[in-house]
């Protein structure tokens, strides 16, 4: 399998083992959706790379604990989000997380079918609407549908059951509704 | 509100919500910092923890004491039962710390037990009200988990255990982090397997060393007592008494489950 990525299992076998670029690689794969969490989480992008970057250390120590039966990425995200929680309390102000859309040309070339037929009224009414939420429930919105972790991950990110997860992300869609109802 | 978003159901909003292009942050550079850091740090095995000097120096005796005896036998068996695992190894090593009870973090009530774990505490029948209540909160690579630890003192049904004034002392783990590990002796040891009511319990007897993480780091017991383990939900228990299996797994029993 010369050239071609390893899967995550042996990456996270291998980095289990001792092979540092093993981990590297794991890193590199997972920076970006971990450093997003932890954004989400402490709405500051300084103690975001902070808390990513302590994440990544912790679960660099906890590897021998680490289950290779199980995935990979939420178990990271777990950690990283606890951490971020961690230093998110500890935080004297936090700034109010403020989504917004990419600009026209951060887009892809060639935008998804989906995402064309969105009008742009329309993802501003929704980004805005995002905005409006209490944190916990863009929280759970973001990982679920901004992120695109799976029920299960976002279980494992929130660190609640899934059935909690599930009723959270109901609420969350059912509070989101009621604002997108309401005057702007 | 436009038309379109008003007339989606759930999935078709989760849909859309997807497909929306958010202007998140530049992602830093984390794999140069992250991997600085850890070949730095040392490796995986190598923990560092913040303790006085005087805790470090006990520390590392203790773990001199676990090296000497890791390197003479390696574990042949082991059982992981989420917060506490259990190695069976051949033989008991010559030196072993004198005997003590595990450390027990700070005396808190009942009720702040149960909020410590986000459950009732498992009271058990057998044994009645604690005496005594104890929790720690211990930092784990998934956030701060808790342990409770209840002590009832000995009394002519309760033989006391190795001078600690109790009969009986029940742990409660929460969560999967491996906060203890206990090493059963083959050559002078028991370990036996019984499932009660779908849960599958681990009797252990014989002198033996729990390593047992706790907020002030890493702590080193010998434990006298005969030692029952069992998991319930999230949360693993670990009965420590004199009494027989069969007594033991009563009060285990009547611990119920949540």
């Amino acid at each position: 399998m010369e050239g071609r990525p390893l899967e995550e299992a042996e990456l996270a076998r291998r980095a289990r083992e001792g092979d540092d670029a093993a981990f590297e690689g794991l890193v590199k794969r997972y920076g970006q959706i971990a450093f997003r969490v932890a954004w989400l989480v402490t709405r500051d992008r300084a103690e975001a790379e902070d808390s990513a970057q302590e994440a990544f250390v912790k679960a660099y120590y906890a590897l021998p604990r680490f289950r290779l039966d199980a995935p990979f990425g939420p178990w990271l995200l777990k950690i990283v989000a606890n951490e971020s929680r961690n230093r998110a309390r500890s935080m004297r102000r936090r700034q109010g997380l403020a989504l917004r859309t990419a600009a026209v040309s951060d887009r892809d070339a060639a935008p998804s079918p989906e995402a064309a037929a969105l009008a742009q009224e329309d993802r501003e009414v929704l980004v805005a609407a995002l905005n409006r939420l209490s944190p916990p429930d863009r929280e759970v919105i973001a990982y679920r549908f901004l992120l695109g972790l799976s029920e299960n991950e976002t279980a494992e990110v929130l660190d609640v059951r899934l059935g909690t997860a599930k009723s959270r992300l109901s609420r969350a869609m059912m509070r989101l509704r009621a604002v997108l109802e309401e005057p702007a | 509100m436009s038309e379109r978003l008003r007339s989606m159901d759930d999935d078709g909003l989760g849909a859309t919500l997807s497909t929306l292009d958010i202007e998140w942050p530049s992602t830093p550079h984390l794999a140069a910092t992250v991997m600085a850091r850890v070949s730095t740090q040392g490796h995986p095995g190598l923990v560092r923890l913040p303790l006085s000097r005087p805790k470090r120096i006990m520390l590392i005796a203790a773990a001199t004491v676990l090296l000497l005896a890791g390197a003479a036998v390696a574990a042949k068996i082991i059982i992981d039962l989420g917060a506490v695992v259990l190695h069976v190894t051949p033989n008991r090593p010559g030196l072993l710390p004198t005997p003590s009870i595990a450390p027990t973090g700070q005396p808190v009530t009942l009720e702040e037990a149960a909020a410590l774990l986000g459950r009732d505490v498992p009271i058990p029948e057998r044994l009645g009200r604690p005496d005594r209540v104890w929790a720690d909160r211990v930092f784990t690579e998934v956030g701060r988990v808790a342990r409770v630890t209840l002590a009832w003192q000995a009394r002519p049904d309760l033989p006391e255990i190795s001078d600690t004034r109790y009969g009986a002392v029940l742990m409660v783990f929460e969560g999967d982090a491996n906060l203890a590990s206990k090493a059963v002796y083959e050559d002078t040891g028991v370990l036996q397997f019984e499932t009660i009511g779908g849960v599958d319990y681990y009797w252990t007897r014989g002198a033996h060393l729990l390593e047992l993480l706790t907020s002030d780091g890493v702590a080193f017991v010998r434990v006298e007592g005969n030692v029952l383990l069992w998991r319930d939900g999230r949360h693993t228990m670990r009965l420590e008494t004199l009494l027989p299996k069969a007594e033991a797994l009563r009060i285990g029993v009547s611990a119920g489950t949540s």
